[in-house]
């Protein structure tokens, strides 16, 4: 009787990249988790104060989205005018390009990774700013993107 | 003589308060206070001795101001705000985003009394050389809410001007007490030592008049307090008539009179 050979761990049409067992779930770590800063997963509330815009000189930046996605929450304390928004254009502040803040209500808006919070008032204003991390958003991205390079890697193939 | 500051409510906000407030003596009827801060209400504070305060703020819809020879275009606004009436609403005070004709200067919130008030203002009689002149100088009181407000106070609390000993001269004490507004006042006056005779009266303030330096006063009462006796005379406006300032004399029969006073002022009827 001969011996029956156990098949071969690669399919026929060769390994496939990216993925080498299915059995286990995938994790892409790309995110920074060093527990000696934590920094990327601290949540943050400060108070900012404004300013009033000066000739010549570029828009208050809120929050620089270069790092991570996040939750970011605004309460403005007094009474504004003052303007967010993802474009540096905001001004002039009752212009209608960015979205002004009501005194007492919060604003939320979730920023992806990459893109710039701008702020711009007519003077000196005080705003409550609360920034929770969403990290989580950015491993997903992350995740898909890898999946959809395999898959596209896939049609490339054949 | 008090000195005349212009607060900065910017700085309200960088401490974190919900209003700012500006409250001082006034140095003349031309004193203009000015923010950069935008508001949800205004009010008169509660120590507030002008009655009537004028805000003035950018409005973008012109407006017509008419005068005696025509009508010009505006872009100010104004409302006056009393004791009896506030402003609710939000009034931007655009400080920097633009420039308005004819100055030419950024927005601002403005606010000056509506009142008229003059320091070098002297009672009929007085004299400077043989008597003395107690003047309690009028105070602003403005409050600018940055939040909003569910319940605006604009009421003026009650004032007591307590003098335990008055100064007096070689002749006569003048005592001016602003009045504005107000619908009763109440004074009681004691003379400890000697005999004196008690004059009130009550003067409006008028624009500058170059052909007359002296301003009409109308004696509301008069009374003679003997030695250690108490008198009380009482202000109304309704029946008196409303002024800017009570002026009390006091004129000693002898020598080394001592008298000791109490005004106290009132919105309510």
């Amino acid at each position: 009787m001969s011996k029956v050979q156990a098949p071969p761990v690669t399919s026929k049409i060769g390994p496939v990249a990216g993925i080498t067992d299915r059995t286990q779930a995938q994790f892409t770590n790309q995110v920074s988790t060093n527990p000696s800063t934590g920094g990327e997963t601290r949540s943050k509330v400060a108070t900012y104060f404004t300013r009033p815009p000066r000739p010549g000189e570029p828009t208050d930046i809120l929050y620089n989205g270069d790092r991570q996605w996040l939750k970011l929450t605004l309460v403005l304390q007094t009474a504004g005018p003052v303007a967010v928004g993802t474009s540096s254009k905001i001004v002039p502040v009752l212009s209608g390009q960015g979205v002004l803040l009501n005194t007492g209500v919060p604003f939320t808006l979730i920023v992806a990774k990459g893109t710039r919070v701008y702020i711009a008032a007519t003077g000196v204003n005080r705003v409550l700013v609360q920034e929770e991390p969403l990290p989580w958003l950015e491993q997903i991205t992350a995740s898909i993107g890898n999946v959809v390079a395999a898959i596209s890697g896939l049609f490339a193939k054949k | 003589m008090p000195q005349y500051s212009q607060p900065n409510l910017d700085n309200f906000v960088r401490g974190s308060f919900a209003f700012g407030r500006i409250k001082q003596f006034l140095t003349s009827a031309g004193d203009i206070f000015e923010s950069s801060q935008s508001a949800k209400a205004f009010a008169l504070g509660p120590d507030s001795d002008i009655a009537r305060v004028n805000v003035a703020y950018v409005d973008p819809i012109s407006q017509k101001l008419l005068d005696y020879v025509g009508s010009i275009a505006s872009n100010m606004a104004m409302v006056t705000i009393t004791p009896e009436r506030g402003f609710s609403g939000f009034v931007p005070s655009l400080n920097n985003s633009a420039t308005y004709t004819p100055g030419l200067a950024p927005g601002r919130i403005l606010m000056w009394p509506s009142d008229l008030y003059d320091s070098r203002f002297l009672p009929s009689g007085y004299s400077a050389v043989n008597d003395t002149l107690v003047r309690e100088d009028p105070v602003i009181d403005i409050i600018e809410y940055f939040e909003d407000v569910p319940s605006l106070q604009t009421a003026r609390s009650d004032k007591q001007y307590v003098y335990d000993t008055l100064p007096f001269g070689a002749d006569d004490c003048f005592v001016m007490i602003p009045v504005y507004g107000r619908r009763r006042a109440t004074i009681v006056a004691q003379a400890i030592t000697q005999a004196c005779d008690m004059t009130l009266k009550g003067v409006n303030f008028r624009l500058n008049d170059p052909t007359s330096v002296t301003f009409p006063e109308i004696q509301l009462d008069t009374d003679n307090i003997a030695a250690g006796a108490v008198v009380r005379q009482l202000y109304n406006a309704e029946t008196d008539g409303a002024f800017d300032f009570l002026i009390l004399q006091f004129s000693p029969t002898v020598a080394g009179t001592s008298v000791n006073l109490r005004v106290t002022t009132t919105d309510k009827a």
